[in-house]
């Protein structure tokens, strides 16, 4: 009968003992000097990321923290180049696929075409995938890609087992993700949806893999746009308004699979956003006082006390829910289909605070580590009053 | 002793005060990271931790607690970032077939929880109280997984035995 206990000090100790001392970390240097570090790929890119965000934060002190030019692992990629564009190989649906009865010839979204097979086809831009502009997050560059298969039947495989793997053509890595989720709108109908970080630009294969179909395409990934603040969210596109959602699941995020112009958010949409990170960060980190200080009354009241929150939230972040992904503030007034989604007495709350439309603000939070995609995923209506942001739970 | 955040923030302020707590993030780090990320994971936390420094509030838990459940929060997202291939690393989680009857091999048995629990406490060395950190949870819920981890690993290397 082994001793359990006694079998894991020893074992603990025995591990300690091979691990190296004090890491070779400066944080001084690390944090201040805008040194370099050369790492593989992918890891390098995120460190990358990681030191412009810290010498943007740096800055943002009155630190003075800079990077050298031209070395880095993300400056020096020889895809970020003009040059490198035009050599990267992006796929073309042409000629394009033509996908079996019950799904529509061409895409709804003009100048997109279908491209693969009936067992795993997806769509691309009828030029050629040029992902310029997604943003930057510590986690890579966050991009949704969607899917078809006549194989696939949402009902019976809500998750669907699909991975995409993301294989750098100039110069070495790869990222694997994977499973999918469900997504439906008016303009995709219901498609499998993985969300993947890529670690930095360059040119990108992507490709999937759906029971025993594979698929790829070649895609420009080119340089970010800069981050609106250096926080672990990362940033998705804002659903679309003219989605309609199942009655049951929130209006679905907007079928971009490359970065469609987007108006550049006013300064409260951003704020609004920033709130709800904060929120997240306290919820995340067990401040529990300090999110509920953010919620309104109407969702105080509905959740009944603070007790009730910390307990429902503990266990909300205990299976999964502390890691966020905040997208967009969506900027009211919200037409019918989302406003039915948020419900006309939350509405009618946040009017009778004195809130306009236009200076209202809903924020979608997905929680990706939790369970099933519908569970991870929470809407925030936001809006300020009385010179305090608050935040009404919509879902 | 760690406390309050020093005024003004600076790097190397913050620095003297992570310090401290460096060898126990990175001891995390190796422990709940992919294969060869724990240096990444490390990095990525601090970078995290400075972003956010101003949210400490050493009324709420010692800065130790806060840097490790940052840090095991990292470890998660690098996780999420490559969570196929980790299934097919070496190091860490996965070990040759010849080590089943290793009290780690059962410990990679257990369900997510109760492993993190384990890792925490006995190999990264955590008190009670920074696993609960790590772990999101109240103390006494560390205590009741670890118990229940224990039972488990119990079963598990009885069977082997058997």
């Amino acid at each position: 009968m082994p001793d359990v206990e006694e079998l894991l000090r020893e074992a603990g100790e025995r591990w300690r003992a091979g691990q190296p001392g004090e890491p070779a970390i400066d944080p001084v240097e690390m944090l201040g000097a805008g040194t370099r570090r050369t790492a593989r790929v992918p890891a390098g890119g995120i460190v990358a990321m990681a030191v412009v965000i810290v010498v943007a934060a740096v800055a943002l002190v009155g630190g003075g923290g800079r990077l050298d030019g031209g070395g880095g692992p993300l400056g020096s990629a020889p895809g970020t180049s003009p040059a490198g564009r035009d050599i990267c190989p992006v796929t073309r649906p042409d000629p394009p696929f033509v996908p079996p009865a019950g799904y529509p010839a061409t895409p709804l979204i003009s100048g997109r075409g279908w491209y693969g097979s009936a067992s795993l086809w997806t769509w691309l831009r009828e030029d050629g995938e040029d992902w310029t502009g997604l943003p930057q997050t510590p986690t890579g560059l966050p991009q949704k890609t969607l899917w078809w298969s006549a194989d696939w039947l949402p009902g019976a495989e809500p998750e669907p087992a699909i991975t995409v793997s993301a294989r750098r053509l100039d110069q070495t890595g790869a990222v694997t993700f994977g499973p999918g989720t469900n997504a439906s709108a008016g303009d995709i109908g219901t498609a499998m949806l993985v969300g993947i970080d890529l670690p930095g630009p360059g040119c990108w294969e992507i490709g999937a893999r759906y029971r025993s179909a594979e698929l790829s395409y070649v895609v420009w990934v080119g340089p970010a746009m800069a981050a609106p603040t250096a926080t672990a969210g990362a940033i998705q596109p804002a659903p679309s308004p003219t989605s309609a959602p199942a009655p049951s699941s929130p209006p679905a995020p907007s079928p971009t699979s490359a970065p469609a112009p987007v108006a550049t958010p006013g300064p409260d949409a951003i704020e609004a956003r920033n709130i709800a990170m904060k929120y997240e960060d306290a919820r995340t980190a067990a401040y529990w006082d300090v999110a509920w200080g953010y919620l309104a009354p109407f969702s105080q009241q509905r959740i009944g006390s603070l007790a009730d929150f910390t307990a429902a939230e503990t266990a909300y972040n205990n299976a999964g829910g502390t890691t966020y992904e905040v997208g967009q503030a969506i900027t009211g007034p919200f037409d019918e289909t989302i406003a039915g989604y948020i419900g006309s007495d939350l509405l009618a709350d946040v009017a009778s605070s004195g809130v306009a439309p236009g200076r209202t603000y809903l924020v979608y939070v997905t929680h990706p580590d939790v369970g099933a995609a519908s569970a991870g995923t929470r809407a925030y209506v936001i809006a300020q009053v009385g010179g305090a942001w608050r935040i009404w739970i919509a879902h | 002793m760690q406390g309050a955040v020093p005024a003004p923030r600076t790097p190397e302020a913050f620095a003297e005060w992570v310090r401290p707590s460096l060898l126990a993030m990175a001891r995390l780090a190796a422990r709940l990271s992919p294969p060869g990320e724990g240096d990444d994971v490390v990095q990525e936390a601090l970078v995290r931790a400075w972003s956010k420094w101003s949210q400490f509030d050493p009324a709420r838990g010692t800065a130790s607690s806060w840097l490790l459940a940052i840090t095991a929060d990292q470890a998660r997202k690098a996780h999420r970032r490559r969570r196929p291939l980790a299934l097919f690393g070496s190091g860490s989680g996965v070990r040759s077939i010849d080590d089943h009857l290793d009290i780690e091999y059962a410990v990679v048995q257990l369900p997510a929880r109760q492993r993190l629990a384990i890792d925490c406490y006995y190999f990264v060395g955590l008190s009670v109280g920074e696993t609960a950190a790590v772990m999101g949870c109240a103390e006494g819920t560390v205590k009741s997984t670890l118990s229940d981890a224990r039972a488990r690993l119990h079963l598990l290397l009885e069977v082997d035995h058997a």
